[in-house]
């Protein structure tokens, strides 16, 4: 039999999971592939390769490969052995990735921002973003609508209430997780929007409580490549395009907020919105929590000056 | 609950949502299928097929990673059926393997082994390679059809020249719509057949005459792409004259029509000069382009319609002012949200003809006119364009529909082959789970015909139903956008 060459692309550019995963190197294989991209498993670790086309991420490898590349077509198969060394993975025998001079890409750090900015954000966002995970099934009604609908209330309200999440909360977590269709279910797109909000807004004790009652279900309700993104959300890590939406939502920046909806369109069938929905949930519950502490404050302020009024000078 | 349930797992098989959904919606539709859902097997999903009736058997112990195929037939055997069928979706777009793979032959050179009487190439394949094989083609002399796009201009310039010297019409980069010998090639209708030739360097620019056409008594005779870039000065146009002097030479045509952007003013005059040497009734729509008039014996249209109108002999009246839009009070603005690319060029050179200012997607800041190519690159990154899945208009039509300002939403349906099967049935969907309330109007034009495998009068009877004003073109349809808006204003 004639053997194939194999053909070599540069990587252009390395999620920060996915760099770590490769300096590490080892054996691999494909795991799950698509037209447009392809995951490889190595050490229980994930990574997913695609072209420029592909929104960055902290698990995605962007390549120079041709931005059309079907790379099933391209002769790319599932359980193809990946071997990650010297610079260089390659794949199946018939691609090889040379990465040494590739760039690293991290999330793009939070704006300035106020509570009026953010409230800014907010009202421009409830006319586009929606209030539940637009990809839940359109088929789900009855006892699992209410599941899920009793899951996102419980959240949202405790979410960046304090004191630790109750049980309730950690139920919900586990109720939303792995729910609905997709390679992300729309439950995991949700909590990890709410993980990257939370990042962003700097509660990091939350972040931390949040993630472990994630990572305890994810085994046993998600998928492996969802758990992946999921851990990488828990270190403030998602798709460069939710990033970009929480910052213009932080910074009321109006006329950008309805660009980035439209780049988190491009994430999936849903799971950018489904991604957005969880963040604005964080952020919304964290607003009307600061302006009902501003609102005590100024009426305290208001009954002080009664008191010392009634007392007289 | 009736019917059969029946499921079927692959175990830790991954597929994107929206293969999934579109997946889900196919396997739904088949014969005796009452129900269908495709989803990974994690607890809160099964818990979702149990509430909806459909976990039964190996479904009941998937896992996380595992994809349950799950659905409701009529009868076990039609469920069995079903699954089966699915399961050949499921494993369509790897099937590159077996005996397909030894049947189909991997190169142009084996290619042309198999088929000695070929005499053209249809080339799809990533543009860094496209051109490459392209040559390989002409070299062999076959004609060229290049589905392709992401090839270099100078590379398209080269690639005409050689295919000119070797007399072979080299279509493309980028050309998605031909009719040859009356077979559609890529987007294309099912036209009749008749006397009419056109050149298009837009694909849905010649779906939208060769279909105006086809309904109106007409029929084509041969339907030539160029490729976008052909009337370019750096190409110059080389397809197209050798596109025109084939169907000069033709019997069978007895009138041209070439359609497209504005050229290169030199490429322009070259191709004027040329045509004007033609003993054959010629009509030419540059979209956009001024009206030349010192060009006697050449017919140049200013719309689509009117190209079609022009090689018809005929006149397609529409009365646009009299259809009467109901739009609501204190709404002034357009939104077109096109999948059509020379559709929505057509339909922004009518909005500037008619003195109103239009926009695209990031233009202005909101008080404008928009018309938008959902098929541009900038949405169709990474998934479908909008022909073949119309999905992707959904967000952007309730978007539209929910602004204040915005009177009158303008669409186009575009049918033929490779487009989706029942471009109408989402935007009916969607439309009926919105709130009552005022809206804007919506008025749409279907590119399609009769013969087509969606059958134009059964989409426009579907968008009729839902409330949609359906125009007989895209220049009525837009006409009448823009007469509504007038009168309001």
């Amino acid at each position: 039999m004639r053997s194939i060459g194999q053909t070599r692309f540069p990587v252009s550019a390395l999620g920060q999971m996915a760099a770590t995963v490769l300096r590490d190197g080892g054996c691999g294989q494909v795991a799950a592939l698509f037209d447009r991209s392809f995951y490889v498993v190595c050490n229980r670790d994930w990574v997913c390769i695609g072209t420029d086309a592909l929104p960055m991420g902290p698990l995605n490898v962007r390549t120079r490969a041709p931005g059309t590349m079907s790379w099933p077509a391209s002769g790319v198969r599932l359980d193809d052995r990946v071997l990650i060394a010297a610079g260089l993975f390659h794949v199946g025998g018939r691609f090889a990735f040379s990465y040494a001079d590739a760039a690293s890409w991290r999330p793009p750090s939070v704006p300035v921002w106020t509570v009026d900015t953010l409230r800014s954000g907010l009202i421009t966002c409830s006319r586009l973003a929606p209030d539940v995970p637009p990809g839940f099934p359109p088929g789900l009604a009855g006892p699992a609508a209410s599941r899920a609908a009793s899951a996102i209330d419980t959240l949202s309200s405790e979410i960046v209430a304090e004191g630790r999440l109750s049980v309730r909360a950690a139920a919900s977590v586990s109720t939303l997780l792995g729910m609905g269709p997709g390679l992300t279910p729309s439950g995991d797109d949700f909590l990890g929007g709410m993980l990257i909000a939370l990042h962003a807004l700097g509660l990091t004790a939350r972040v931390a409580e949040l993630s472990d009652v994630i990572s305890g279900c994810a085994p046993a309700r998600t998928n492996p490549i969802s758990a992946a993104h999921l851990g990488a959300a828990a270190q403030g890590a998602g798709a460069e395009p939710l990033h970009q939406a929480i910052n213009h939502l932080l910074a009321g920046r109006d006329r950008r907020i309805a660009a980035s909806q439209r780049q988190l369109d491009l994430i999936g069938h849903t799971s950018g919105k489904d991604a957005l929905a969880g963040a604005v949930a964080v952020l919304r519950s964290w607003l009307g929590g600061c302006l009902d502490t501003q609102k005590r404050a100024r009426i305290a302020v208001r009954a002080a000056d009664v008191d010392r009024n009634a007392q007289g000078p | 609950m009736t019917g059969s349930v029946v499921n079927r797992l692959r175990r830790g098989f991954y597929m994107d949502s929206v293969a999934l959904m579109r997946l889900s919606r196919r396997i739904g539709g088949m014969t005796g299928v009452e129900n269908a859902a495709l989803m990974m097997g994690t607890p809160a999903n099964k818990q979702i097929l149990t509430d909806a009736g459909l976990l039964a058997g190996e479904g009941e112990d998937a896992k996380g990673g595992d994809l349950i195929i799950a659905l409701r037939a009529a009868d076990p055997a039609g469920g069995r059926a079903a699954l089966d069928e699915a399961e050949k979706f499921l494993l369509q777009p790897a099937r590159v393997s077996g005996d397909d793979a030894a049947r189909q032959p991997r190169t142009i050179r084996s290619a042309i082994r198999a088929t000695r009487a070929a005499n053209l190439a249809l080339i799809s394949v990533p543009g860094e390679f496209a051109a490459a094989e392209a040559r390989k083609a002409i070299r062999r002399g076959l004609n060229v059809m290049l589905f392709s796009d992401n090839v270099s201009v100078d590379a398209e310039a080269a690639l005409k020249r050689e295919a000119c010297e070797r007399g072979v019409l080299m279509m493309g980069p980028d050309c998605g719509t031909a009719i040859i010998n009356g077979v559609p090639l890529a987007f294309a209708n099912n036209v009749r057949q008749g006397d009419i030739g056109i050149i298009g360097a837009s694909g849905t620019g010649i779906q939208e005459v060769s279909c105006l056409i086809s309904e109106n008594g007409g029929g084509i005779s041969q339907a030539i792409g160029v490729g976008g870039r052909d009337l370019s000065a750096t190409v110059g146009g080389i397809t197209t004259l050798m596109a025109f002097d084939a169907l000069d030479a033709d019997p069978a045509t007895h009138h041209i029509v070439l359609i497209s952007k504005p050229p290169a003013a030199a490429v322009a005059q070259r191709i004027i000069e040329h045509i004007q040497r033609s003993d054959k009734a010629c009509t030419v729509c540059f979209i956009g382009a001024g009206q030349p008039s010192k060009w006697e014996n050449v017919t140049f249209a200013a719309t689509l319609k009117h190209a079609a109108e022009s090689a018809l002999s005929a006149t397609l009246p529409f009365d646009a002012a009299g259809s009467g839009l109901p739009v609501p009070a204190g709404r002034s603005l357009v939104r077109g949200l096109y999948t059509g690319g020379t559709l929505a060029a057509e339909a922004r050179a009518i909005f500037l003809a008619a003195g109103q200012a239009v926009g695209t997607a990031g233009d202005g800041d909101g008080d404008t006119h928009r018309i938008i190519d959902l098929g541009d690159d900038a949405y169709t990154r990474g998934r479908p364009h909008p022909m073949i899945d119309p999905e992707i208009r959904i967000a952007p039509l309730k978007d539209a529909l929910a602004e204040p300002t915005v009177g009158v939403v303008l669409l186009d349906v575009v049918l033929g082959y490779g487009a989706h099967p029942d471009p109408a049935g989402p935007l009916v969907a969607a439309l009926a789970g919105l709130p009552t309330g005022p809206a804007p109007a919506i008025v749409a034009s279907v590119t399609g015909t009769e013969a087509d495998p969606q059958v134009r009068s059964s989409q426009v009877g579907k968008l009729t139903a839902a409330g949609i004003t359906v125009a007989p073109s895209n220049a009525d349809a837009t006409g009448l956008a823009i007469a509504a808006i007038g009168k309001r204003g």
